[in-house]
């Protein structure tokens, strides 16, 4: 009897995490790292990420949750579970971003959300492997224009050459008028 | 005495009014250039002055005025297709003026081209003289007598740089004058993909007690189908215990399994100094923090082999009280990928 389990044990085939298709869904966000989402106090911006499936052979389900920036931002669709069908595009996951009226310029807030997926290969079988992604991307106040450089005197010879010679000239002139005065009165 | 401060202030108020009069001539444009030419351009550019020799070179075309680009009309945004095997092809198109008439373009010298800044300078571009597959700039029709309207087409490969790129497009006329406008800029959205690949990832018969036990096939195969750097700190992992799929009440401990970026005859992949211990993760409320780092394994953008990257599998120990079964996750969550 105990050999016969040995025996048995022996042809034991571990066969686990089976994964038979090539599974690829892809997260697209129109603002990432070097492209924040640049807003003004009290703004409230309607955007969104999307969701495809090329390249594959499984549809997919994603489960999509934020991960950051609560305060700001939520995602507006009721239900956060999306199909997204082999060789599919474009599915929008829409998500609301709301900016205080009191929102200092340069204020800043992370913005993240995890896209959790799935697969349901079509050659049917299991794919025991899901994939997560986290997505973030900065949303920063808007710094309002600069309307001056600077101050004073550097500020008037900041133009170009030409105007810069017409105002040397002109002091000069208001200098010789200042100089011939300044004879005649003795 | 007052008649002689009269006559002062008198000679003072002519050569105050003289002084402005010579002033304002010097202000005044003289035929191309004014006073302060002399500045810009050096004293040889003021009419008047001897030029004791120049050699210039004419060029004058009699009637025929270069072309014109108006109207480069092109999405502000775009995505890439997550596909190796496919692109993104993106359509815009412009418009061509001529003031000799819209019979003096060249309606087959319209290519275009887009840049940015990043890996060098990236360009994808539509000239289909160099490349027969790209369908160029085609005139889609005359638009009154002056104007040439062109429909162009470029691909974008799916590990172009999300960033934003630049719109150049070139026409010529009959008399192979040319323009070019470089006004116009789109932005390419960042996509995060991977695939993973068609490998069935199993181990070799073993019995209870086993050590290190190592997968029998090529490892977990996965190849970056985005345009989203993942670098050397973004990939993580969560894993379950793998349970019988006809008696669950034998398990592989999640713990029992190491993962490398690496593999070798010396089974670098179950060495605990060389390799990463899993650990029985929840992937519910999954964040990088409760997951395992693998580090050293990175997705970069880019075509094949720049995109790849192979995790490999061992099992430090086969429990001994396992019985002969198959052991998958069907009965618990799925083992997660993370990339953050």
């Amino acid at each position: 009897m105990k050999n016969n389990i040995i025996l048995s044990l022996m042809f034991l085939m571990l066969v686990i995490l089976s994964f038979s298709a090539s599974a690829t869904v892809g997260v697209t966000s129109f603002y990432y790292e070097n492209n924040p989402l640049i807003v003004n106090p009290g703004d409230i911006k309607d955007i969104a990420f999307a969701l495809q499936n090329h390249g594959g052979d499984a549809d997919a389900v994603v489960k999509v949750s934020l991960a950051d920036g609560e305060e700001i931002a939520n995602f507006t669709d009721e239900s956060l579970e999306y199909f997204v069908e082999l060789e599919s595009s474009d599915i929008s996951i829409p998500l609301k971003i709301t900016i205080p009226e009191d929102a200092q310029p340069g204020q800043e807030w992370n913005v993240g959300a995890s896209f959790s997926i799935t697969y349901k290969p079509r050659s049917g079988g299991a794919v025991q492997f899901s994939s997560t992604y986290f997505k973030d991307f900065k949303v920063i106040v808007n710094q309002p224009i600069q309307e001056t450089t600077g101050n004073g005197i550097k500020d008037v010879f900041s133009g170009s050459p030409m105007l810069n010679l017409l105002y040397l000239i002109i002091i000069l002139i208001v200098l010789v008028l200042l100089i011939k005065l300044a004879t005649r009165k003795k | 005495m007052g008649d002689i401060k009269k006559e002062a202030d008198s000679s003072n108020f002519i050569f105050f009014v003289t002084f402005l009069l010579i002033f304002s001539l010097f202000l005044t444009p003289m035929v191309h250039a004014n006073f302060f030419d002399f500045v810009k351009e050096g004293l040889n550019s003021i009419t008047g002055k001897t030029v004791t020799s120049s050699a210039t070179d004419v060029s004058i075309t009699v009637g025929n005025n270069p072309p014109n680009i108006t109207n480069v009309s092109i999405a502000s945004s775009f995505s890439i297709v997550n596909d190796p095997t496919s692109n993104k092809t993106i359509f815009f198109s412009f418009i061509a003026f001529d003031e000799q008439g819209s019979s003096n373009i060249n309606t087959t010298s319209a290519i275009a081209n887009f840049t940015n800044g990043t890996n060098g300078g990236m360009v994808r571009w539509n000239n289909s003289a160099v490349n027969p597959g790209d369908g160029g700039c085609i005139s889609s029709g005359t638009i009154g007598s002056y104007q040439v309207n062109f429909s162009c087409s470029i691909r974008m490969m799916y590990y172009d740089t999300a960033t934003n790129w630049n719109v150049s497009v070139f026409v010529k006329d009959l008399n192979e004058n040319t323009a070019q406008n470089n006004t116009a800029k789109f932005t390419l959205a960042e996509t995060t993909s991977f695939s993973l690949s068609d490998s069935a990832i199993s181990f070799p018969t073993a019995t209870p007690g086993d050590t290190n036990i190592t997968q029998s096939d090529g490892g977990i195969y996965m190849n970056n189908t985005g345009n989203d750097n993942i670098n050397a700190s973004s990939i993580n992992i969560t894993a379950v215990s793998i349970h019988g799929d006809t008696d669950g009440t034998t398990f592989i401990p999640a713990r029992n399994f190491t993962i490398s970026t690496s593999s070798d005859a010396n089974k670098i992949q179950c060495g605990l100094s060389t390799a990463l211990r899993l650990d029985n993760k929840s992937i519910d409320g999954t964040t990088n923090f409760n997951s395992t780092l693998i580090s050293g394994a990175l997705l970069p953008i880019g075509p094949k082999p720049y995109n790849e990257e192979t995790l490999f599998l061992c099992i430090l120990h086969v429990p001994n009280d396992l019985t002969g079964q198959t052991y998958s996750t069907n009965a618990e969550e799925d083992w997660s990928i993370i990339i953050s």
